[in-house]
């Protein structure tokens, strides 16, 4: 039994290391989550002047793993239920945004089967009804933004706006009318924009896998509410 | 009446009487061009802050450094020291061997020259750039280095603005160099209004055009006279 002393030594310090790691990261996720305080719900609900419905107010939109139910993760027996909904008319328009992100998981004798139920969207409600829409960034962070409605492309008239954003719905007059009002989107152009409008209301839809991301997004959500009600107000009063 | 402002976007900002307290909203017109620039100022803030954001990672690991070193330096010196009791038994090895028992040390030296380099251009090229601006004269505040707005009269390495939220950094250059430093501001402000100031060299482009490619249009015809030369040698 003569060993040398670091085969003994070094794993135990390798665990050590691996406590210590998890500790600071647990520590790190609080000061995140202090740091991004205003993306909680109730905070973030304050900061838009909208009103928070359903949900936790303090569930962090930039910081999900915060929330003790995610860190944990879906068992057998408890699945991760978050669901949020913040609604008011801040600029006019009626405007909320919703987040639900629902986990299950199932363990069977060979395999773990996860079903996962996401949805992150704000939206602004028009008071007449318009034709159907989507715009999507050209170029966003995590690649191309897959589409939810098949509309040809039409040309919006404002070039820059056509470099930036591809703008489908059966309606040219619609197309001209996005041409203008899109410019305010611009700004979220680092995050990827997702617009879909289906009639009554236009929403700016976040995913947590591909872009627009929600942290990313909501980053600017000053922006995205101020943009959203103007847009919902020009398409239908 | 002054303008009070408002904390959020969506809130309209009052007038308000500094004298006896009386509130009055903005008109409808002139509240909405505020929040218009406060939008404005929000994106600014917005895109200053995206395109700064690996500074993040550059604090990030500067704070992680220390706990990094003391983990790293054990292992490099326990290395070191390895290293050096076998290194009877490495110079009898073939060389791609021996070269195997210094990785972990070039790991360590690399972790090290790394580190320093990462603080040598951050000092070199990002300090200046997250400088405040000097105070236009003695006695004044020191500005913003985003939006120009006067920032608090505090003693401390940093300080954040309170008009665009960006953080300044406050060092001595700013009150041993601010002659210079107000001079590069005013060149800086010069340029953008006058674009022609920007690069006086530039004036000298098409002379200096015509030396560079005639001297290599000279060069390239003596190499082909030299070839066509020598093929007329050789035939005949």
């Amino acid at each position: 039994m003569n060993y040398p002393f670091y085969v003994l030594i070094f794993p135990a310090l390798a665990v050590g290391y691996m406590f210590f790691m998890r500790s600071r990261q647990k520590q790190k996720t609080s000061e995140f989550d202090q740091q991004y305080s205003n993306y909680r719900a109730g905070e973030l609900a304050q900061r838009l002047g909208l009103q928070l419905i359903k949900g936790d107010p303090a569930f962090n939109f930039m910081v999900t793993h915060a929330n003790a139910a995610i860190a944990r993760g879906a068992t057998d027996k408890q699945a991760v239920h978050i669901d949020i909904e913040l609604s008011g008319a801040p600029f006019g328009a009626p405007l909320s945004l919703v987040y639900l992100n629902r986990q299950e998981r199932d363990t069977g004798f060979s395999s773990t089967t996860y079903k996962t139920w996401f949805d992150c969207r704000m939206f602004a409600t028009a008071k007449q009804s318009f034709p159907p829409f989507e715009v999507t960034s050209r170029r966003s962070p995590m690649g191309a933004i897959v589409k939810q409605q098949a509309f040809p492309e039409m040309p919006t008239g404002n070039p820059a706006v056509d470099a930036e954003f591809q703008v489908t719905t059966q309606e040219p007059g619609l197309a001209q009318l996005l041409g203008q009002v899109l410019p305010e989107f611009v700004a979220l152009s680092s995050a990827g924009v997702h617009l879909v409008g289906d009639g009554q209301r236009v929403s700016f839809i976040m995913s947590q896998t591909a872009a627009p991301l929600v942290a990313s997004a909501l980053y600017h959500a000053e922006v995205m509410s101020h943009a959203l009600s103007s847009l919902a107000r020009r398409l239908g009063g | 009446m002054a303008v009070a402002e408002a904390q959020y976007l969506h809130q309209d900002p009052e007038l308000c009487c500094q004298y006896c307290g009386r509130r009055e909203k903005l008109p409808n017109d002139a509240a909405e061009r505020h929040r218009y620039l406060r939008l404005r100022l929000l994106q600014v803030s917005q895109a200053r802050e995206a395109t700064e954001a690996p500074l993040r990672a550059f604090k990030t690991m500067n704070d992680a450094w220390m706990p990094s070193l003391f983990l790293v330096g054990a292992m490099g010196i326990y290395q070191s020291w390895s290293f050096f009791q076998n290194w009877e038994v490495l110079i009898k090895l073939a060389p791609e061997q021996a070269l195997f028992g210094g990785v972990p040390l070039a790991v360590m030296f690399g972790m090290l020259s790394g580190w320093l380099g990462m603080r040598r251009a951050y000092a070199k090229k990002l300090r200046p750039l997250l400088r405040a601006r000097p105070p236009q004269a003695p006695g004044l505040a020191a500005r913003c280095r985003n939006c120009g707005g006067e920032l608090p009269g505090v003693r401390a390495p940093q300080v954040i603005c309170q008009h665009c939220n960006a953080s300044n950094l406050l060092d001595d250059a700013l009150t041993v160099n601010a002659a210079a430093l107000l001079q590069q501001e005013a060149q800086a402000y010069q340029q953008q209004l006058l674009p022609w100031t920007r690069d006086a060299n530039v004036y000298q482009a098409p002379l200096r055009a015509f030396y560079l490619f005639g001297a290599l249009g000279a060069v390239a015809a003596l190499f082909a006279v030299a070839g066509l030369l020598l093929l007329l040698v050789r035939a005949s």
